[in-house]
């Protein structure tokens, strides 16, 4: 219930944060000059309102919060039951091995990092069969290397791996 | 209209070897189109140079189909994984990726087809005919109607997204204010950049679309990768008449709409497509299921999306002025094969002028019998383990974004929407006014503030010019429907 709550918070704070930047940035723009509007005033606006949107989702989720609070026998619902099965853990490892594949691409080569990358992303997704993982990571490595670098022109690292 | 131009045209276009380019392109166009972070625009800048050696006619027809292939592809991979192949089909992944998951993308994919050729018939149709008078239309345009244009767009799609105003409006909103990012259209003043030279021009859009469909749908799926079974008839995957009936007329107004929109140099498809779903929401009956696997969800983005083809070869050819990116590209074909397009090519050129149009009208039925046709070798992909099918998402998805400007800043920002778009569809938050403020969001504030400028500050400007006027009461009106509209169940 707690987790739920917590988690109803995050895009009303996601909101609020880009509330607080966008009006801390949009102060130190120049101003309006001769009646013509200035680079601040659309960004100003939106933040302003944004904010009030992100304040009355935020009192929502408080209200809901105090509604569920005070009902006994309190029945879970489908979709907290959907979000209670998040499997974090495999979702964090997906997301670590996306930015690790970013950050050792340049250095190590597409096809050797993108093989890597499948063949743990494979595993992540609950695909585990060995050399299956690999051969599939292997071959699809190559097409990519193919279809993008070969026909298509897109500059891929070749690093010290290839 | 000259009947006899008409003939000439199509006498024009019994070259087999025009109809033979046509197919090259429209083949190429839909691999192109399905391809996450490929756009239209872009297939087409990449033949022009292939097409210098053709004689006219065939280096137009393949331009044309790979234009319209382009537009079509785009859905395939929106329906078979959630992954918009074009900004323009990110408003078919709402109920063609619901029919996938309840094992039909055969029948998703072959409706989506069928109204595309409505669409795309029904757009040619009228740019034949009314080609002159809509370009006349679009003439009286200025900043204020462009700014209305673009709230109107947003404010249909924060009609119809989700089960809370307050929540989609406040994505829209939020995406306006990312839509800000980058440099002061007016004054170029770099803003909330925080040193990066690559969100100069903005947060890019298709990134940002790739993330919020594709990585979000990946990280959603990592608890739940069982296999959908997929029914297919085994045959070509020709429409079911009971489909083709209960889209129809959702199909042909989305058409129209597709083609007004298109006509309007500086909206493309994309807004066509969502303005076409919007408005089919908002009219929803009782036991239309939009958002699950409901047809005219499918029918009208499809329809709007291919009339809008047709729609933006009005200013282009009757004016001279690129209705949307593919246009402003195909004018610079038009020009190298040596077409000047504006008022004088009907007049000067008449079977020529003809023969464009009757090539676009053909491009949309062959690229209705390429995805007939194909439709059931597209299948078979959905039908591959599904494990294997989320990793090939995720690489595809990264390199997507990286292979549009070769640039590794696209790529954190895929992953960064794709994060952004997790925890907001977790939360039941829809996505769909995100992006489309990050869309018209630069039209939007760029027209805004010119119109400050002409007016001399005054925000009365908006309501003084009439069309400004009737495109924000209509937008308004939009609201105030979905509020009621969300109100009668709970009442009920």
């Amino acid at each position: 219930m707690r987790v739920d709550f917590t988690l109803s918070l995050l895009p009303p704070g996601i909101f609020l944060a880009t509330t607080a930047v966008a009006l801390w940035q949009s102060a130190t723009f120049p101003k309006a000059a001769g009646g013509v509007p200035g680079p601040a005033l659309v960004p100003m606006i939106l933040a302003v309102v944004l904010g009030l949107a992100s304040l009355a989702l935020v009192t929502g989720a408080l209200q809901r919060r105090n509604l569920s609070g005070k009902s006994e026998n309190l029945k879970s619902r489908p979709e907290d039951t959907a979000k209670a099965s998040v499997p974090w853990r495999r979702l964090g490892m997906l997301l670590a091995a996306i930015v690790l594949y970013l950050v050792v691409m340049p250095w190590m080569g597409f096809i050797s990092s993108t093989t890597v990358f499948i063949a743990v992303s494979l595993f992540c997704f609950d695909y585990r069969k060995g050399i299956h993982n690999w051969a599939f990571a292997i071959l699809a490595a190559y097409i990519l290397y193919a279809l993008f670098a070969l026909l298509m022109n897109v500059p891929l690292p070749v690093g010290w791996l290839g | 209209m000259d009947f006899s131009n008409f003939t000439e045209a199509f006498q024009l276009l019994a070259d087999p070897m025009v109809f033979l380019f046509l197919i090259c392109g429209v083949l190429l166009g839909v691999i192109v189109g399905a391809l996450p972070g490929l756009s239209a625009t872009l297939a087409v800048a990449l033949l022009i140079p292939f097409t210098f050696d053709l004689s006219l006619m065939p280096a137009l027809a393949m331009l044309i189909g790979v234009y319209a292939g382009a537009v079509y592809g785009g859905s395939v991979p929106a329906i078979l994984f959630r992954t918009p192949g074009t900004p323009a089909s990110a408003a078919t992944v709402f109920d063609g990726y619901a029919l996938t998951q309840k094992g039909e993308s055969q029948r998703a994919l072959s409706v989506a087809a069928f109204f595309a050729m409505v669409g795309g018939l029904i757009g040619t149709v009228i740019l034949i005919l009314l080609a002159p008078q809509i370009a006349n239309i679009a003439l009286r345009f200025g900043p204020p109607e462009y700014c209305a244009l673009a709230l109107f767009g947003l404010s249909m799609i924060v009609a119809v997204s989700g089960e809370s105003l307050l929540k989609s409006a406040g994505v829209a909103i939020f995406g306006l204010l990312l839509a800000t990012v980058g440099m002061d259209p007016i004054t170029g003043y770099p803003r909330l950049l925080f040193g990066s030279v690559s969100l100069m021009e903005g947060i890019p859009f298709i990134p940002a679309l790739i993330g919020l469909f594709a990585l979000a749908e990946v990280f959603r799926s990592i608890g739940n990768t069982e296999q959908i079974a997929q029914r297919s008839s085994g045959k070509f995957a020709w429409p079911m008449r009971s489909d083709m009936i209960r889209g129809s007329w959702t199909g042909i107004r989305s058409g129209l709409i597709g083609t007004g929109v298109g006509s309007t140099p500086g909206s493309g498809s994309d807004i066509a497509a969502f303005m076409a779903y919007g408005i089919a929401k908002q009219r929803a009956k009782p036991g239309d299921t939009f958002g699950h696997g409901d047809i005219k969800g499918i029918a009208a983005p499809e329809a709007a999306k291919t009339g809008s083809i047709s729609g933006s070869m009005v200013p282009l050819l009757s004016l001279g002025i690129p209705g949307d990116a593919v246009t402003a590209v195909l004018i610079g074909a038009f020009i190298l094969h040596g077409i000047q397009p504006g008022p004088l090519l009907f007049e000067q050129h008449g079977p020529l002028a003809y023969s464009i149009l009757a090539t676009v009208l053909v491009a949309h039925i062959v690229v209705f019998l390429v995805a007939i046709l194909g439709t059931r070798f597209l299948v078979r992909i959905v039908a591959c383990d599904r494990k294997l099918l989320l990793a090939s998402i995720t690489i595809l998805a990264l390199l997507g974004a990286y292979a549009l400007r070769n640039n590794i800043v696209d790529v954190w920002v895929a992953i960064s929407f794709g994060v952004l778009g997790y925890i907001l569809e977790h939360q039941q938050y829809p996505v769909a006014p995100l992006l489309l403020a990050l869309i018209l969001g630069p039209m939007a504030e760029e027209n805004f503030r010119r119109s400050l400028i002409l007016s001399d500050g005054s925000y009365l400007v908006f309501l003084t010019h009439p069309i400004s006027a009737i495109i924000l009461t209509l937008s308004v009106l939009s609201l105030i429907f979905s509020v009621i509209r969300r109100q009668k169940p709970r009442n009920g």
